[in-house]
């Protein structure tokens, strides 16, 4: 055993110090696994910032009350009936002797990015209760908009990454002229890539008369929520559907996640097979070099498993090499990117690109897959061959 | 043995080395055909619309209504051909998940509008006729199995039936496939009637219209002559050409040509530095024979040539079947309803060929050089192996 263990580290040393000959090949075939690397952490880390962006929007104890079979709230309206009946209804909490319901109007206009780009903006009609329903909401500069009246405040992202949303800045929405009073922060949910303004200055505006998209309820308690459902169901004249609205935003941000993996893995697979024959190329060019040497070994007396562990343990450090450059590389360029994307609700949603330990991992465990492969193939058919057609190169 | 079996003897002299770089190359140039396609597709290269068609929609937003009177109006305005509205229905097929491109439209003034779409005069007769008749394009016919005459019911994901459900009941009067490549093989279109009169909310509200012009090129001033004369009603429009309307739509999917940009130019820095180098350690190998030629006589251009030959020849072999098989990416891809019109350009293939022709160049840089620096009596001296 030990003799074994002497023999595998005097087989690596040979070929960490013949490893000069031929760096930049070695270099080459660690460049391409920390290339596949960095692209699968960039759509890892896309699709986990924008996830996260959507789970932070979403509360346990709020109900989201839209239209039955909405899966939107731009694709739900909820009539005046609807919103009384609502305010009445079991299971919904009471802060000074007001029900805590929010009935929420949400449209989409056009806005230009920094960029100069025209996106899709979602603009948020609301009541003083809306406020209420989100934790962690807080003004970040200006004030809040005066109830009743053309003033706006807008998300952080939407400060950051829009023109013309600067606190004091005006500007013309369906006609009207309108003023930026204040720029809030939620935390980094999706609620910062949206405008707010008031409820019933909207409606007008947009001819929506007293329809809203949907409604927030602040829930009492543990099983307030199945209490509101069933208060729902028991009224056939609402049609409405009633989730959490941690349950709403999971589905929500599903579908998107789900398309940057579709599209971000299969092409991560492609560059990963393409390192896997860089690997591949580098070892055998490897063992080629040194046949005659790995033979020699043999005849006086070193196993076959110190050759084959020698060349493996080279392919494993290459490509150990490249997933670090890769995931340093990954790390620095997309941790805490900003980015958007064209959410669910056909708005634009701005959110930070996060990279975490676990799929910083992932990378790794590609990364020496990819090492594995590249070293088995090469050091099984290096000490198969014939000692004696070895020695005669 | 003339110069060309010369080359592709030396280079599947070791097959096995020869099938890993011809690897490398193919992996570099699918991701080249692939990604470029999608670029020039979401920059609006490839033939999303047409320049003489447009697009009207509400100018604060495209999820706006416009009111359905617009149609006529529009109608009468000198320079417009036909208009009909192409209202978004947010339609689905049993699940969520089968969303279909779905618009209410007029139907004899959407045949007249999209003559691409190719049908039998019987089929045109029969989706006029039929007040649930629905055209379907072939890709969408094909993907859930639908015939010609079936009955299908579909689903809104926005509006709700006058029957208290979001379905809607339809026959199929026609299949149609397009007269262009690359174009439209996946909406569904049906009366416009039959919807707003059984829709429970957003009645005589569209979506967005689309307008055929009377002479060609006068796009930009009919656009204008639009939003002009809606510009003091409650609802502005905004009137884009086909293109434009797609274009503009993508753009806010963000910034896809810098990450396009970083994955091909990271494959393809890949390929040079494996395919360089290996190629590097094939000439060292091949000292003497490389001096064997040298001292029959082969001039240095030849030798130059002999060298070059299999560099190019591999970045050009792995590049023709990267795109081929990138080509068949895009068929694959093309099966989803967002990515129809994707499809790689003559445009993407040249650059291609030119890429592959300039990386060939730049990796046989060094085995050239090293092959031309070779000394004839010491590389005879030195053992072959």
């Amino acid at each position: 055993m030990m003799r074994t263990m002497r023999q595998i580290r005097a087989v690596l040393q040979i070929n960490m110090n013949s490893l000069r000959q031929r760096l930049w090949l070695a270099v080459s075939g660690s460049a391409a696994i920390a290339l596949v690397v960095f692209v699968l952490l960039g759509s890892l880390a896309l699709s986990n910032g924008f996830e996260q962006s959507m789970r932070n929007a979403g509360a346990a104890d709020v109900a989201m009350v839209l239209r039955e079979g909405a899966d939107a709230e731009i694709n739900s309206s909820l009539d005046r009936d609807v919103q009384v009946g609502l305010a009445g209804a079991p299971g919904v909490a009471y802060a000074g002797g007001d029900a805590l319901v929010s009935p929420e109007m949400y449209a989409v206009i056009d806005a230009i990015k920094n960029s100069g780009v025209k996106a899709n903006l979602a603009l948020r009609g609301v009541t003083p209760v809306a406020w209420k329903l989100r934790s962690g909401i807080r003004m970040v500069a200006g004030r809040m908009a005066q109830p009743g009246t053309n003033e706006i405040v807008v998300g952080e992202s939407v400060a950051r990454e829009f023109r013309g949303f600067a606190v004091g800045s005006k500007l013309q929405l369906h006609g009207a002229p309108w003023m930026v009073v204040g720029v809030f922060s939620t935390g980094g949910s999706v609620f910062e890539s949206e405008l707010w303004a008031d409820l019933h200055v909207i409606q007008q505006l947009l001819g929506q008369g007293d329809a809203v998209q949907s409604v927030r309820v602040r829930l009492a308690g543990p099983g307030a929520l199945t209490q509101l459902q069933a208060y729902v169901k028991g009224n056939p004249t609402f049609h409405l559907g009633v989730r959490s609205e941690r349950a709403f935003y999971a589905d929500e941000s599903r579908a998107s996640s789900d398309l940057i993996t579709f599209l971000g893995k299969p092409l991560a697979l492609i560059m990963a097979l393409g390192a896997l024959a860089g690997a591949l190329n580098t070892m055998y060019g490897a063992i080629a070099e040194r046949t005659r040497e790995m033979a020699t070994l043999r005849v006086i007396g070193y196993g076959r498993l110190p050759a084959l562990a020698g060349t493996l343990i080279e392919s494993l450090l290459l490509a150990a090499a490249g997933a670090l450059v890769g995931m340093l590389l990954a790390y620095v360029v997309f941790n805490r990117m900003s980015s958007s994307m064209l959410g669910p609700n056909f708005s634009t949603v701005v959110f930070r690109l996060a990279l975490n330990p676990e799929q910083l991992m992932q990378g790794a465990r590609w990364a020496l897959m990819i090492g594995l492969l590249g070293g088995l193939f090469p050091a099984i058919s290096a000490v198969r061959r014939p000692l004696a057609a070895s020695l005669a190169e | 043995m003339n110069e060309l079996t010369f080359v592709r003897k030396s280079l599947l002299r070791k097959k096995l080395r020869f099938a890993l770089l011809y690897m490398v190359a193919l992996v570099a140039f699918s991701l080249f055909g692939l990604l470029m396609s999608v670029q020039s597709f979401m920059s609006g290269g490839s033939q999303a619309g047409t320049n003489e068609r447009l697009i009207v929609a509400n100018s604060i937003n495209i999820t706006r209504p416009i009111p359905y009177r617009y149609v006529s109006e529009i109608r009468t305005l000198p320079g417009v051909a036909e208009a009909s509205e192409l209202s978004w229905f947010g339609g689905y097929y049993r699940e969520p998940r089968n969303f279909l491109v779905s618009y209410a439209v007029d139907p004899t003034r959407l045949l007249r509008l999209y003559p691409e779409l190719l049908l039998t005069d019987a089929q045109k007769a029969r989706f006029i006729a039929e007040r649930t008749g629905m055209l379907v394009g072939s890709a969408t016919a094909a993907k859930f199995g639908w015939k010609e005459g079936q009955h299908v019911t579909l689903s809104s994901s926005i509006f709700t039936s006058t029957n208290g459900a979001h379905n809607w009941d339809f026959v199929i009067s026609g299949i149609f496939a397009n007269d262009k490549r690359g174009g439209d093989e996946q909406s569904l279109y049906f009366h416009y009637d039959y919807f707003n009169d059984t829709r429970t909310m957003g009645r005589d509200e569209i979506g967005t219209i689309a307008v055929s012009l009377s002479s060609q090129g006068s796009g930009d001033q009919v656009a204008h002559a639009i939003d002009e004369h809606f510009a003091t009603t409650g609802d502005a429009t905004v009137t884009m050409s086909e293109s434009q309307f797609s274009r503009a739509f993508m753009a806010q999917f963000g910034n896809v040509a810098v990450a396009v940009t970083m994955i091909v130019g990271a494959g393809l820095v890949t390929m040079l530095l494996v395919v360089g180098n290996t190629l590097m350690m094939n000439v060292r190998a091949r000292t003497r024979e490389i001096a064997v030629l040298k001292a029959l006589g082969f001039s240095s251009v030849r030798i130059v040539r002999l060298v070059g030959a299999e560099a190019i020849g591999l970045s050009l072999s792995g590049a023709l079947g990267g795109l081929l098989l990138a080509s068949g990416l895009l068929a694959i891809l093309r099966s989803n309803p967002t990515f129809s019109s994707l499809v790689m350009t003559p445009g993407v293939i040249v650059l291609g060929v030119l890429t592959a022709l300039a990386l060939g160049t730049l990796s046989a840089a060094g085995p050239v050089l090293h092959a031309l620096h070779i000394d004839v009596a010491a590389g005879l001296g030195r053992e072959g192996t």
